[in-house]
């Protein structure tokens, strides 16, 4: 396991690299320029240049982004260029936000996805497996960018039981992570009722039943173990899919996350934070995906095998 | 019922079973010991449940709201809460009710005595202000010495990136007596008083990076992510009604609106869609619009050899329908322009504007003889992007093959600033001197130096932008720049849309809140609440 485990992490190093460039040129790229966005029009080519100096903006892109990793590796990802501030402490301020609205969202999603798609799965055909089908249809369809301000509208505005929007204690985390969370569950709540039908039909399972074995245990010991290895290799790549969709979510609720920062950075041309929002981001989907593979291979050993 | 052990299975099923069992629960333990194992599971949840919604600063639902204060909705951050840095609209919204500067604009767009009670010009290159009886949030009385400290503060390395309009015209600040400051022009320049309404900062803050006290009449509070909290002082003179007044942000359109209606945001000021308001009104909220100065307009690459006939872009403007679009996309909160400057301001310039008119475009264009296709680039804010397809249509009807392209802000501004665009819908906002005519026009003011961006080069544009420039009466200016304003008419360098109007969406009992032409929020500090009257649902 700690082999396997290992070698994951090593695979992971080129995998940042890899993302960090590729974001990095394409930000390059693009058009658009820093000091426009801090100068504005009418400022002198003597005040630009000089700015541009201060801030390191005169160096070849390539340059600026291999000073960026030879500081990240130090534990220094710089300063940002607009505000000036260590691009460290800003995602250390906003970081938590974001990695309590993913948490809050899986949580969520789990709670709805687990009970409707095994209940799909068991009574396949029946009014259960219907209801999940239509709701997961209807979740998938809803983007955040609607299914958000109907929420506020029903539970903020006409149901005055939640906040509006912002990051002011317990209850404000709710509405946003369940515009989250409602679109993963849908996914969730598919996948296993696929998975979790397919293990019901297996050998092992048909003897349990055979040997005697509650109807409840026989889902519960014997199918679901079978089917989470499934369901949890969609978690893990939705996990992905949750991180990028709290850009749109920390928009609408004004949740002061990564996300956010992330949009405003690009805006800026604010390249060191760019690179330090997709470092962050990039970093957390690593290690859910290591995450994800650890526990697959803790409960199938073929994959331990294979490794 | 006799229970299946682990070991039964794998002695059943060798092959088959041995990778597919994974009974979290040993099949050995005890009923007793396996509720013990499911509690402990159930509680190992709860605590991540507490964990999580520990995570969460202060109580359960919205943030309290001390008594009497005002909560504002901003659609973005404040780039900073140093008057010499903070430049964006979300900064000088908070920054201009906590600074004061030596004049401020009026409501004609000319400079009025602020800090300053007048001043005189002994000669062409001298301007010497007196300086009223204010005060500090501190408490300090504001001298001359501080006007002199904070000018000086400007060429320090630390505000490379601070807002220079005009500020390079001063060779020299002098504090002449405690209330008496000199300023020393390089050369003569009608244009100086806009860069005496920089904020006024106390000597012994002044050289610091980010000082924050002013002579305005709240000082900053609470600075959080996402709120900006100023507190009413007791050295203003009238101290405001208010006790307070916290800036939230909230960066989506449909969530502030959504806020105003349930009372957790007073007051938002044009950072409302125009399809929201009639819902607001019925929601309970009052809608205030009042005529504004944002000038809203169409850029164009007179370089492009298609687009460097004035007939063909004198099509262009005939060919947009801009009532239509003012009625039915801006919900009729603007006024057709036919300038820079609006019918308010002193240099207004009595041109007739270029009416809509397809049958006049169509011949312009037949007489141009050239088959025009062109692109549009316009900025991805919805209701940028939806005027933006409603000129790419009405090019369309006569002719005009336009390819409308939205653009994030960034790329939308770096492309028009190198120039890489055909049309461009963009607007300016916060201008208060005709001058503003030599930076957009002046063949020798392409970016970076300056605005002109399409490229445009009239040397009797030229001449007159620098001559207005001058120390001559603004009688004189208004009529040179009557001359450029007509000349704009006849060569359509741009294409002039509308002047968008203030709105503000506020909580009824939020009384003598005015809207200014500028989009300030000054006006907050003469606010107070009513018993009458009611905003939003709380």
């Amino acid at each position: 396991m700690v082999r396997h485990a290992a070698v994951r992490l090593a695979l992971a190093v080129p995998t940042l690299v890899g993302v960090l460039f590729l974001v990095s040129a394409l930000l390059h790229l693009v058009p658009g320029d820093p000091v426009d966005a801090m100068l504005g029009e009418g400022s002198s080519s003597v005040d630009r240049e000089q700015l541009r100096r201060a801030m390191g903006l005169d160096r070849p892109p390539w340059r600026q982004l291999a000073e960026f990793a030879a500081g990240a590796l130090q534990g220094d990802l710089g300063r940002s260029i607009a505000g000036g501030e260590p691009v460290a402490l800003l995602l250390a301020q906003r970081y938590p936000a974001t990695l309590q609205l993913t948490a809050a969202a899986l949580g969520i999603a789990l709670l709805i996805a687990l009970p409707l798609g095994a209940a799909a799965a068991i009574r396949s055909g029946s009014i259960a497996d219907r209801v999940s089908l239509i709701l997961a249809a209807a979740e998938t369809a809803l983007p955040t960018f609607c299914l958000g301000p109907l929420l506020i509208l029903v539970f903020a505005v006409e149901l005055p039981w939640l906040p509006v929007s912002g990051r002011s204690g317990p209850a404000s985390v709710v509405l946003p992570a369940l515009t989250l969370g409602l679109g993963l569950s849908a996914v969730l709540a598919r996948q296993l009722r696929v998975a979790l039908a397919d293990a019901l039909r297996l050998d092992c399972v048909r003897t349990a039943r055979a040997k005697g074995a509650s109807g409840w245990r026989t889902i519960l010991v014997h199918a679901l173990p079978n089917a989470a290895t499934a369901t949890m290799t969609v978690l893990g790549l939705q996990l992905g899919g949750l991180l990028a969709g709290a850009v749109v979510t920390e928009t609408i609720f004004a949740w002061p996350g990564i996300g956010r920062l992330l949009v405003q950075a690009i805006g800026a041309r604010d390249y060191p934070l760019v690179q330090g929002c997709v470092l962050a981001v990039a970093c957390t989907y690593v290690v859910v995906n290591l995450l994800t593979d650890v526990v697959l291979a803790a409960l199938d050993p073929r994959l331990r095998e294979r490794t | 019922m006799r229970r299946v052990t682990r070991s039964e299975h794998i002695g059943t099923h060798p092959t088959s079973m041995k990778h597919l069992r994974c009974p979290s629960v040993p099949d050995v333990l005890s009923r007793r010991q396996r509720f013990s194992a499911g509690r402990g599971r159930a509680c190992g949840l709860a605590a991540v449940v507490a964990v999580l919604l520990a995570g969460a600063p202060g109580c359960a639902g919205e943030p309290a709201r001390a008594p009497g204060w005002v909560v504002v909705g901003l659609d973005a951050p404040p780039n900073s809460l140093d008057p010499r840095t903070g430049s964006d609209a979300s900064a000088v919204a908070i920054l201009d009710l906590v600074h004061r500067g030596l004049v401020r604009t009026g409501p004609a767009g000319e400079p009025v005595p602020d800090l300053a009670v007048g001043w005189d010009t002994p000669d062409p290159v001298t301007y010497r202000f007196r300086i009223g009886d204010a005060r500090f949030q501190d408490g300090r009385p504001v001298t001359a010495a501080d006007v002199a400290a904070t000018y000086a503060s400007i060429e320090q390395p630390a505000f490379q990136a601070a807002r220079r309009d005009g500020l390079e015209l001063i060779a020299e600040v002098v504090a002449e007596t405690s209330h008496v400051v000199r300023f020393s022009l390089r050369e003569p320049s009608a244009t100086f008083l806009g860069a005496a309404r920089l904020a006024i900062l106390p000597a012994a803050c002044a050289a610091e990076a980010d000082c924050r006290i002013g002579a305005g009449p709240f000082r900053l509070g609470r600075v959080e992510l996402d709120t900006v909290e100023i507190h009413a002082t007791s050295t203003a003179d009238p101290a405001p009604d208010v006790p307070g007044i916290r800036f939230t942000i909230s960066p989506d359109s449909v969530a502030r609106a959504l806020g105003l209606a349930r009372g957790t945001i007073d007051l938002v000021q044009n950072a409302v869609e125009p399809d929201l308001l009639p819902w607001l009104e019925s929601a309970g909220l009052e809608v205030v619009s009042t005529p504004g100065s944002t000038f809203h307009y169409l850029g164009i690459n007179v370089r492009r050899p298609e687009l460097s006939d004035p007939r063909v872009r004198r099509a262009i403007a005939h060919a947009i329908d801009r009532e239509a679009i003012v009625r039915w996309v801006l919900g009729g909160h603007a006024r057709l322009a036919n300038g820079l400057l609006p019918p308010e301001h002193w240099s207004h310039a009595p041109v007739p504007e270029i009416g809509y008119d397809p049958a006049a475009a169509r011949r312009l264009l037949a007489e141009a003889g050239t088959a025009v296709r062109v692109s549009l680039k316009t900025s991805t804010v919805e209701l940028r992007r939806r005027i933006g397809e409603a000129i790419g249509a009405m090019l369309g009807d006569v002719g005009i093959v336009a390819d409308v392209r939205p653009l994030e802000w960034a790329s939308l501004y770096g492309d028009v600033r190198r120039g890489a665009f055909d049309l461009f819908a963009l607007a300016w906002f916060g201008i208060r001197d005709p001058d503003h005519y030599h930076a957009m026009l002046h063949s020798e003011m392409a970016p970076p130096r300056g605005s002109n961006r399409g490229g445009f080069a009239d040397a009797e544009v030229d001449a007159l932008t620098v001559a207005a420039r001058g120390p001559i009466p603004r009688a004189e200016r208004r009529a040179l720049y009557d001359r450029v304003a007509g000349i704009v008419q006849r060569d359509v360098p741009y294409v002039p849309l509308w002047w968008v109007d203030n709105v503000v969406v506020k909580n009824r009992r939020l009384a003598g809140f005015v809207p200014s032409p500028g989009g300030d929020l000054r006006s907050l500090a003469h606010a107070s609440w009513t018993a009458q009257g009611r905003g939003g649902r709380s």
